[in-house]
This record gives C-alpha cells, structure tokens and sequence, in this order.
C-alpha cells in the first residue's frame, strides 16, 4: 500500500462559468475558478505555494492556439495574474493529462515543499472546427491515419465502440438509457453546461452521427472555462472551511498498446486492468469498496472500458449494467453522478476529480450518494497518461 | 518481415462529412481498422472499398489493394480478395 495513503487531501473546489464561447477572456474564467476554489477552502491567494497544470490546447490537426491568456493559461502567467509570484516554491507544468498535476501537487505537499498547491484545468474553445485536418501533409503517427480520414477522435472512439456492439450484440439503442440519465445527472449539477437541457432516449437514437456509432452525444462538448482544486495536507485540510476529501491512492498508466489505431478496444481494457492492479494495490481496497464511479467520458465507450478494467464487471457486460439502470443515482454503483464530462462540458478529467470530492465530502447537493465513503475517478482512455484516484471521506 | 496483404476486418466506422477537405467527393468513406494475417493484434489503419457498409463484420477477410488516390499518391487500401 501507499504509504502516503489518505495524508493529502482537496480542500476546496472551484468553477468559472463554462460556456460554449465566453465573452470573457480564459485568463479571467481561470481566475474566477481559482478564487473560488480558494474562497471554498477559506484561503487566500497568497497561502498558494505551488501551481500546477497541463496547459496545453488539446485540438487535433488545426492550428493549436498558444496566447497566454487567450488559448491557454500556463501556470507561470496564472501566478503573476494572481499576484503570488513571490511566495510560490513550486510549479508543475505537464504534457500529460492535467490530472498527471493532481498527482505532482500531491508529492509536492508530501515532499514537504507546499503546504497548498493548485491545480486548474482552463480550456478555450478555437475558432472554427475542433477538429478539421487542415495540414496538406501528415508527417509522423498522422501520415498512417490522416490519409484515410482517421484524423479526428470521434473516429477512433467509433471503431472501439462499434466492435464492443458486434463483439456483445449490443446497438445504440442499449447506451439510451445511460445517456438520457447522465443529462438528468447534469440537471443536478449547478456547473453543468447541459443544465436546463434534458435529454430523452429518443434524442439519443436520433442524434447526428460525427463517425458512426458516436454520435454528437457521445462527445463532450468544448468549452471555454475552468475548473480549480485545492490540495494540502489533510492535517492542515481539517482546520479548514470544507471537509476534506482524502486522496486513498492513485495510479498511472505509461500502457502503450499494440497502436495502429489510436482507441483499440482490447488495449484500452488492458490499460484499464492495469490502472486498476495499480490502483487497488496502492490502496489495499477492491471495487466492492467503491460507493460510486466518475468514469472519464470523452466519450461514452470510455465509460464502458473503465467500468469493465477497473473490475466492476466483465468484459462486455458494463452496457448491460447501465441499460438496466445499475449506473444511476440510486443504482448499485452510482456513475458520473453530476452528468459526467458529457453534462458537464470538456475539462479533460477535473469533472470526474471534482465530482469524486464533492461525493465523499456531502457536498453534491441533490445528486448526492447518501454516505458516499469512497469515490473513484479514471481519466482518459486507459492507455498512456490514463489516471485513477481513490477519494475517501475523513473521519 | 514482409507481409502478405491479407487481413481480417477489426472494426470500422463510416464517415458522412468529410474530416478533412480531401475527402468531399469520396463520401460516404469506410474507415477500417483492419488486423494483417501474419499477427494477432498487428492492426491497422485503412480504407474499404469494393463494398457496402451493411455488408461489414468483424472478421470479414480482406486483401490489401494500391488506390491511386491523386496522381502523386498512393494508398494501401482493402476490399474483398480478388482471387
């Protein structure tokens, strides 16, 4: 086991407004969502130590923008827009996931260097098309993907989704449920984007196709916005404002998978077991512990990956599951209890984090796990720079 | 080592709207991850032709063609075996 198990805890959570295309600039989101993590923790800027991010602009094939403040918020210029440049001992920037930060915060604090560390994801929607392969040449992994169209994401969740529907028997019609549900999860959320949107099933089945079998509602939708936490150690995190949420473990995936295609089924299940042989060493605890699953939902398949590789299941049988309802609230294993990254907008896995700490903190309101004891959230898509944490209540 | 050209289909996709500008005469265009006879889990990234999305199953055998695809490139594609 860890030996760091449930030393370092979230102390606060904070959200900008997450809209499609924001008047403001990503530079004032990432300060709104920064202030108000810190205000949730009862800090002040200046109690910051360390700053950590991934602050990159995850577009594929257009034109990446790098504008500070614009495009992208790194955490050097966060710490001068904050005025902390001074007290600051650390920062962490990471190509990886930002959720790669959450666990560099959790060392830093470990290690003795911050007593309070803060990690933020700030995401900027680009003019035009997210994806459009706009280059008239593919060089490196893209010359064996983007002349067959390969080019956009969607397209390599549509083959992992639609061999796990021929593989099982399932179609479309068996992911309805979990959809039309996870926007009611999001109806309880009060920083959904999807908020005041309902979905039916029918919606789901009638939705526009981007590489069939996903459809515009298997994606998470861009935008702009941020979303802040706040670490320290729990010792510190009990004298203040919230309760914290102790971090039990984590796990890391360097699983590179067989490739030629980016999203293989079989791989992301096998990078899936090992997060989860990981993960569940690291915190002596199994799925049975589990009172309820943020799965990463980029796309809708990675619910059922994850759900499946962490072990809730077998293979093949997680659409099952949450077709019959086991996945809502109220269900056996609650899953993405505040609509997911699919209800909530695109922030590349703080969704899961902050939903995960919100639940065993009892602090999700109308969408609560009553008792939650222990969260689980999984990032990405279980190959390289996948993530899982456990998030367990104090006390 | 050299491979044989013959495949299983893995999986697919079909695309409607072009992903990029290239393909707007070519649509609807097949996207298929195909796995080459010689290995398990030795896959790849291609193209159907010669055959109808309706028609596809995993595990459908396939056979690498060249499409000449403009007059200064070639694709390596799959489609049903010729022989």
């Amino acid at each position: 086991m860890w030996d760091y198990r449930d030393k370092v805890a979230v102390a606060g959570i904070g959200y900008s407004k997450l809209e499609r295309r924001s008047d403001q600039t990503l530079a004032a989101l990432t300060l709104d969502a920064c202030d108000a993590a810190l205000a949730d923790a009862g800090l002040q800027r200046g109690d910051l130590e360390g700053i950590a991010t991934s602050p990159s602009m995850p577009r594929y094939g257009g034109k990446k923008g790098v504008d500070e403040g614009i495009d992208v918020v790194t955490p050097w210029y966060l710490a001068g827009l904050l005025g902390v440049t001074s007290g600051v001992q650390w920062i962490g920037s990471t190509n990886g996931m930002v959720t790669q930060s959450l666990i560099d915060g959790a060392l830093a604090i470990i290690a003795g260097l911050c007593d309070h560390v803060l990690v933020y994801r700030a995401l900027h929607v680009p003019d035009g098309r997210y994806i459009n392969f706009e280059p008239a040449q593919a060089v490196g992994g893209d010359q064996y993907l983007a002349p067959y169209g390969f080019s956009m994401p969607p397209a390599w969740a549509a083959v992992a989704l639609r061999r796990y529907f021929e593989l099982y028997g399932y179609s479309r019609a068996d992911f309805a449920h979990y959809i039309a549900n996870n926007r009611a999860n999001a109806q309880r959320s009060p920083h959904a984007y999807w908020r005041g949107k309902t979905l039916a099933a029918e919606d789901y089945l009638s939705a526009r196709m981007i590489a069939d079998p996903i459809s515009i509602l298997d994606c998470d939708i861009p935008v702009d916005g941020c979303c802040a936490l706040i670490l320290t150690s729990t010792e510190r995190a009990r004298h203040l404002r919230q309760p914290p949420a102790l971090l039990t473990g984590f796990a890391a995936s360097a699983y590179q998978g067989a490739g030629g295609t980016p999203m293989n089924l079989e791989d992301m299940w096998d990078g899936a077991k090992d997060v989860a042989r990981r993960l569940w060493k690291a915190t002596g605890l199994s799925p049975a512990d589990i009172d309820n699953a943020q799965l990463y939902d980029g796309f809708s398949v990675l619910v059922l990956t994850w759900l499946e590789g962490m072990g809730f299941c077998r293979d093949g049988e997680g659409l099952a599951l949450l077709r019959e309802g086991h996945g809502d609230l109220g269900g056996k294993l609650p899953i993405n209890t505040g609509g997911g990254a699919l209800g909530e907008g695109r922030l590349h896995g703080m969704t899961q984090l902050a939903e995960a700490v919100a639940q065993v903190t009892d602090r999700a309101g109308e969408r609560q796990v009553p008792g939650a004891a222990r969260s689980l959230a999984t990032i990405s898509n279980g190959l390289a720079k996948s993530t899982a944490f456990l998030f367990s209540r104090d006390g | 080592m050299p491979v044989s050209g013959d495949a299983a289909l893995h999986s697919w996709t079909v695309l409607y709207d072009p992903p990029s500008p290239g393909f707007r005469d070519r649509l609807p265009v097949i996207l298929a991850v195909v796995e080459l006879k010689e290995q398990a889990r030795l896959l790849m990234s291609s193209n159907l032709t010669g055959i109808e999305p309706d028609d596809l199953r995993i595990g459908l055998p396939l056979q690498a063609r060249f499409e000449d695809v403009t007059d200064d490139c070639t694709l390596v594609q799959f489609g049903p075996p010729e022989r």
